[in-house]
């Protein structure tokens, strides 16, 4: 032990709890381990350069071999291995060699429009479709990751019989055909919004009488759905406009990052929330309170965040109602007259063990109050999905209603959207239903129920069907049960539409012909229906149906096959400003006055109940992807574990429970149990535990087995509902422990000036404040001892905005897909070798009960003074003229003393040929722009150095000159919060430029002279000050 | 081998002079100052196992041109180092690293030191073999002896054989016999 | 040694300084004869003996007829088997080799040619910007029109690439059109910087 040191002084900024303690900076063995340069000696490394030696070949015969290849290449005569050149036989007039081609297209789950960069006739990268209301050019991370699913070779082939039996499709057709024709047939499948397959399926349930399709996905929003049909008659998830918005209330809704329809609401929530520091005197920001009881996304961006536990959900709601109906601000509906009174500010406050107590639920209230119009109420999502949601919802959508932001910010009519598929009732008549033999044929398209609802025991009902089906991309849970598992084509090898929104209508072409002998549903379902099997079926029916839906009904003036080959072309069709108005607004509804009889009357939760919430990863999602690698290796923003899930506890919990990060903790509810590893999460109620759903697949492939634990028997099925949260489970130590894979401690900061965040007051004073805090963030003037190399012509820069910054990750995912960056697995990134180029490092400020979030994306800073280029003893990294560090692979050899030189540690090793792993199909996913990295070669951002060739070569084939926002590099392609800026600083009119004069901006670590190139605005938060202990003379 | 028609030096013995051997240091030094006063003979050296203090200048030897070399090759290694890298890094091919100067002299500096050794050394020795004559396979060596543990005096041929021998017998020489630089004798 | 050294060290000093004399010109006749390790002259033998003499010398065809992509992408292609049935669907129909093109076409199986001009996968040459710099294609691959079987003509290595971006053996049109006010223009045509080819 070691004593405290007595001029301490507690960080600003910190990663983790442990920093806040005295005697962590003191404690020798802490202080060895950060002055490592990574936090693991290399002698564990020395297992993996075995199991390697295993595996490939032995270094002493590498080493032999070197020796002969050397002996044999200094004969002057010797010759390249003969190279074939092979051109095509017919060249398809559209592609030239090199050129890459754009075509438009939808990611049918979620509409969202796409733009798909295609190489010699395969995708290599997906971006948003700059046309698309819900995408407007952007993207996240798990979409972008989607590309690789493509290519995934665990994918499957073809169809296939009991037992994995290889079929034709010929033989299944005739098969399936022959047991459908008893007309018992149940298709399951998610929520579709594509109005040209629901098409297709009504005519396939018009052909088998006794057919019924449920639309269910556990994870959906099903109880904003509900909600919405006892609160208004219509069952729709509305469309918020938190563009429109001054406060928003979100009571945990995640809709930054998991709700559907994020990336819009992204872009519009960043709206108000722009500042410049010109104008800063009359700067006005949103205010963004979020209530949630599992750290999201949302949550870490929030202006002020209250951690409640799952189940409270509803309590804070009646509670602001109660408060606002009390001081007169609003009318409470009649019916709520009953439970109102016990819901007090003071009674939840306490009850729940609040920061802040009741002062904040009347603060929140009265802020609410003031923004009539233009607030939103918000709730619901995975991590919010307890037995009373839909009662939840009921008291959201009274608040909203009476708070006059219904019609106005919220819009539940025009943009609406209403394919939100059915409800658990039907979910639960379909089991009711194969479980009395009622079922002859079950058809399952895209959902995984045995995996996802283990309460409702689908496994034993699907055994009772006489056959079983499944459709699917690849082999889960559910598949590998079934009689014929048929292979479903990857979405962007297949025709198809999308309907988000009422006048909404997105196309989805294939761009890639079929990379296996798959077939895709809606060709299934016709040959089904009309027995026809012909290859083009669906195109014809798709071409069709849009006759019809869309050309027809919206009275296109144009002909069918122009407005047809427009469609395709913009990848959508925008019904609402084909009547005028693009983004309308909705109509107000009015509030059912009955719907109110859901709400319960106040009940204390047992006090030391521990209640769980199983939330959605960015990352993971549902869990779809898990054979994802770059999603499996995505660090998660708040945790930044890789590969696994955990549960979440908070240092209060944790202390009380005597668990720190990795130990395994038993966590157990009714009679299911499962062994989770443990996160010490700041920012949780001490009552609050969490843990992320979509792991522990074993059957879905080789990179998501062993990855994480399967929680979903954690799922409880009440009144006719999946709940997610509220689960009272009880945690018990097992005294073993799981090394997790997180990142957050490989790049501390000690403490030094890398970041900082002020309030809208303090920026309203003086936008410059941060600077002044924190002397050494900003250093304009910082004496050299030479003169400075000249830069003319081009000189690129980046600004990042940390305000808008959300931390989604969207741009490392982006970075990956257009960089070729490998994925190098749990192993290695334990040792700190994991090869982002760009990272999202997170940061805590304020107390670990309750702390504020920054985030900041750190990637190479393309420095003047590049401390890496000064130590590089082959020359392998330069300056170049236009303000690029230049990494030259060829040069490398690999004596990483620049990765030891350089302050930010934003360069990667590649210690190990991870390229190799890339097998079979996966190496269509390269990106042929990028040179592909081997063993011992060091690599960093480039600045997508290979974008900014492609945009100098078309400013010289159009014979002008580079202009702002034609180069973009990947990351803030891909943004959808618009964080990252990249243009020429020598241009003074460049957004860059001027990002870079902002009172806001500050170069990380300035007082090193490094002279770095990207500079960040410093995060302003819509708060008071927040006096954190020991840290007073920084306010 | 020479050509038929071609007059050249016979081939044979090549007589090398008169050696006389003394005892001591002290002794050769009274011969030496005695042969340089006589003045009789062209050229004369000494050998001796160690250094002795004053010998060259009572011996008359003229400086020896090799520190020339030395400072000529160590200068000439110096400029050379420098040219070549500041031809290479501001004219040839100027990399902007970390933003130091193109002309950064004071990196140059390791290199100028180096190669100004290595000139300097290198020439040293090739001027040292020149001078000293050297390769040179056929010279013999006048008595295994010499500079291991004996003085000596030589008087160069041509000279007559007898003289010399007297006189260095006069001036101390315990031994005294004639050689051959060359031959078999 | 204290020898006023007499410098003639005779025959044996003089072989030792020849042998050293006569090594350092073998060594230098040996770098004048193999210059570099590059393919230059590499003329391998093709599945099909498509002579550029006779197409693109004696008939004129412009190279970019067939090698078209070489004004638009990085990669100036090989021509698909369809271009050369353009012509030969009815052109000399009764030779063998035509037949073996005609057979690949209908079949739908690509020719397989050998591949000349290689460079490493880390360094990226955009045709279309020498194209469109006015740089004959001969500059670099030689009197192709006159070849019978294509050679590497040129050595295709970093230096040689360098001596025409640093203006030593540039076009004089390149040049002139790079400095149009120089009598004598002499400097860089192209940039040298690293990353302009290595990214």
């Amino acid at each position: 032990m070691t004593t405290p040191n007595q001029n301490f002084e507690t960080p600003r900024h910190w990663i983790g709890p442990d920093e806040l303690d005295s005697s962590y900076w003191s404690d020798p063995a802490v202080r060895e381990k950060r002055s490592q340069e990574f936090h693991d000696k290399p002698i564990e490394t020395l297992e993996m350069i075995e199991r390697l030696d295993e595996k490939g070949l032995a270094r002493r015969d590498f080493l032999s071999i070197m020796g002969a290849s050397m002996a044999m290449a200094s004969f002057a005569c010797a010759r390249r291995p003969v190279h074939k050149i092979i051109p095509y036989v017919v060249q398809p007039e559209e592609i030239i060699p090199g050129v890459a081609n754009y075509y438009a297209s939808t990611e049918p789950e979620s509409g969202y429009g796409i733009l798909v960069k295609t190489r010699e006739g395969r995708p290599i990268k997906l971006e948003g479709n700059p046309d698309h209301p819900l995408t407007q050019g952007k993207l996240n991370a798990r979409i972008q990751a989607s590309l690789l699913d493509l290519y995934d070779p665990d994918r499957l082939t073809g169809p296939m019989g009991k037992g994995g039996k290889v079929l034709t499709w010929e033989e299944a057709d005739r098969e399936i055909g022959a047991k459908l024709k008893s007309g018992k047939v149940r298709v399951l499948s998610k929520p579709i919004s594509g109005e040209s397959t629901r098409k297709l399926m009504k005519e396939f349930l018009a052909k088998y009488p006794g057919a019924a399709w449920v639309e269910y996905d556990g994870t959906c929003l099903e109880e904003v759905a509900a909600g919405q049909a006892a609160s208004y008659g219509t069952a729709c998830v509305p469309h918020y406009r938190f563009g429109e918005a001054d406060v928003v209330v979100s009571i945990g809704a995640d809709f930054l990052e998991t709700w559907p329809n994020s990336i819009e609401y992204t872009i519009e929530f960043m709206k108000r929330r722009r500042l410049n520091s010109q104008k800063s005197a009359s700067a006005t920001m949103s205010k963004l309170y979020c209530f949630e009881s599992n750290m999201s996304l949302t949550g870490a961006n929030a202006d002020e965040r209250l951690p409640i536990r799952p189940g409270d959900e509803l309590k804070i709601v009646m509670a602001l109602m109660h408060e606002l109906s009390s001081s007169g601000k609003i009318q409470a509906p009649s019916a709520f007259a009953g439970v109102l009174s016990g819901y007090s500010a003071k009674a939840v406050a306490e009850e729940i063990g609040l920061h802040g107590g009741a002062k904040k639920i009347q603060e929140v209230a009265a802020k609410l109050a003031s923004a009539k119009g233009r607030g939103i109420v918000i709730a619901g999502g995975s991590s919010a999905k307890t037995a009373d949601a839909v009662a939840v919802q009921v008291a959201v959508n009274a608040l909203n209603s009476a708070l006059d932001n219904e019609g106005s910010t919220i819009d539940g009519t025009t943009q609406a959207c209403f394919a939100t598929g059915d409800t658990g009732s039907a979910m639960e008549k379909l089991v009711a239903d194969l479980n009395a033999g009622q079922v002859d044929v079950l058809i399952v398209y895209r959902a995984n129920p045995v995996y996802q609802l283990p309460a409702l025991k689908f496994a034993d009902a699907m055994a009772k069907a006489k056959t079983s089906v499944v459709i699917a991309e690849r082999a889960d849970e559910t598949s590998v049960l079934a009689d014929y598992v048929l292979a479903d084509h990857h979405y962007l090898e297949n025709w198809g539409d999308a309907r988000p929104r009422k006048d909404l209508w997105s196309l989805q072409q294939p761009v890639i012909a079929p990379i296996h002998s798959t077939r895709s549903f809606q060709d299934t379902i016709l040959a089904w229906t009309k027995g026809n099997a012909s290859g083009d079926g669906w195109h014809q029916y798709l071409k069709n149906s849009w006759k019809d839906s869309v050309y027809s009904a919206y009275g296109i003036s144009s002909g069918f096959d122009a407005f047809w080959e427009g469609s395709l072309r913009d990848g959508v069709f925008n019904g609402y400003a084909a009547r005028g108005n693009p983004n309308p607004k909705g109509s107000k509804r009015s509030f059912k006055g009955d719907a109110a009889g859901k709400i319960p009357k106040f009940t204390a939760a047992a006090k030391d109940q521990v209640f769980l919430s199983l939330y959605q990863t960015v990352a993971m999602g549902d869990g779809t992807q898990a054979n994802n690698p770059w999603l499996q290796e995505m660090p998660d923003p708040i945790s930044t574990i890789t590969w696994d899930n955990y549960l979440n506890v908070g240092p209060g919990l944790a202390k009380s429970l005597n668990v720190k990060t990795n130990d395994v903790v038993e966590v157990k509810a009714g009679d299911f149990k499962v062994d989770l590893p443990v996160n010490v999460q700041p920012g949780m109620h001490d009552r609050a535990v969490s843990a992320a759903i979509g792991y522990g697949h074993s059957v879905t492939g080789r990179v998501s087995k062993n990855c994480g634990w399967n929680v979903m028997g954690l799922v409880q099925w009440i009144g006719g509902r999946a709940a997610y949260a509220g689960v009272p489970v009880s945690l018990r130590r097992t005294g073993k422990s799981f090394r997790l894979a997180q990142t957050q401690w490989h790049h501390a900061s000690e403490n030094r000036p890398i970041i900082n965040d002020i309030t809208l007051a303090e920026f309203k004073k003086d936008p410059t404040t941060a600077n002044h805090v924190d002397p050494h963030l900003r250093m304009k003037e910082v004496p050299t001892m030479w003169k400075r190399h000249e830069y003319k012509g081009n000189r690129w820069a980046m600004a990042v905005d940390l305000s808008a910054c959300t931390g989604c990750g969207a741009c490392v995912i982006g970075c990956q897909a257009e960089n070729n960056i490998p994925v190098v697995g749990r192993d290695n990134v334990r040792v700190s070798r994991e090869m982002h180029w760009i990272r999202i490092d997170r940061y805590y400020a304020g107390s670990p009960e309750n702390p504020d979030v920054v985030f900041q994306p750190m990637m190479c800073q393309h420095c003047e003074n590049a401390p890496c280029e000064t130590v590089c003893p082959v020359i392998a990294t330069v300056h170049g003229e236009d303000g690029l560090n230049q990494q030259i692979y060829n040069r490398c050899v690999g004596t990483r003393y620049c990765q030891n030189n350089c302050p930010y540690k934003v360069r990667r090793f590649n210690f190990f040929d991870h390229w190799k792993q890339y097998s079979g199909t996966m190496n269509m996913a390269w990106n042929p722009d990028v040179t592909v990295r081997s063993r011992g070669i060091m690599e960093k951002c480039t600045f997508c150095v290979q974008r900014i060739q492609e945009g100098r070569h078309k400013a010289k084939d159009q014979g002008s000159k580079v202009t702002d926002g034609m180069i973009q590099t990947a990351c803030q392609q891909t943004c959808a919060a618009d964080a990252i800026v990249f243009g020429d600083i020598n241009d003074p009119n460049s957004r860059v430029s001027k990002m870079a004069e902002d009172g806001r901006a500050f170069r990380v670590l300035e007082i090193l002279n490094t002279r770095p190139s990207v500079h960040y605005l410093s995060k302003v938060r819509n708060k008071e000050p927040n006096h954190t202990k020991g840290s007073d003379h920084h306010v | 081998m020479s050509k038929p028609g071609e007059t050249s030096k016979p081939a044979g013995p090549v007589p090398g002079g008169v050696v006389g051997f003394f005892d001591d240091a002290h002794s050769l030094v009274e011969a030496v100052k005695q042969v340089r006063s006589a003045n009789k003979f062209k050229s004369f050296d000494t050998y001796t196992p160690y250094p002795i203090h004053g010998l060259e200048k009572i011996q008359g030897l003229k400086r020896s041109p090799l520190p020339y070399v030395t400072f000529g090759a160590g200068i000439t290694g110096t400029c050379l180092a420098f040219l070549i890298q500041y031809w290479t890094s501001v004219i040839d091919w100027p990399v902007n690293i970390g933003g130091k100067p193109l002309n950064s002299w004071p990196a140059f500096v390791p290199v100028m030191f180096e190669l100004t050794v290595l000139l300097g050394g290198l020439a040293t020795v090739a001027a040292m073999f020149l001078l000293n004559g050297l390769p040179n396979t056929k010279r013999k060596a006048i008595d295994p002896s010499l500079t291991r543990d004996r003085f000596a005096l030589v008087i160069d041929a041509p000279v007559a054989e007898s003289e010399a021998s007297d006189f260095l017998k006069k001036v101390g020489a315990k031994e005294v016999r004639s050689f051959m630089w060359e031959g078999w004798f | 040694m204290n020898s006023t050294g007499n410098g003639n060290g005779g025959k044996s000093q003089r072989i030792v300084l020849g042998a050293i004399g006569g090594t350092l010109f073998l060594l230098l006749g040996l770098y004048y004869v193999f210059p570099t390790a590059s393919n230059q002259g590499y003329a391998p033998e093709q599945p099909i003996p498509f002579s550029h003499k006779i197409h693109a010398g004696q008939y004129k065809i412009d190279c970019k007829y067939c090698h078209s992509s070489a004004e638009k992408s990085y990669h100036a292609t090989i021509p698909a088997v369809s271009t050369c049935m353009n012509c030969h669907s009815v052109v000399k129909t009764d030779s063998p080799h035509i037949q073996k093109i005609k057979k690949a076409y209908d079949e739908g199986k690509a020719i397989e040619w050998v591949r000349i001009h290689e460079l490493p996968d880390h360094a990226h040459f955009p045709h279309k910007r020498h194209v469109a710099k006015g740089i004959s294609c001969q500059t670099c691959h030689g009197p192709v029109e006159t070849m019978d079987v294509v050679y590497q003509y040129a050595p295709l290595n970093m230096g040689w690439c360098l001596n025409c971006h640093k203006g030593d053996s540039a076009p004089k049109h390149v040049l002139k059109s790079t400095y149009p006010d120089d009598k004598n223009p002499k400097g860089p045509v192209a940039s040298v910087s690293c990353s302009v080819c290595h990214y």
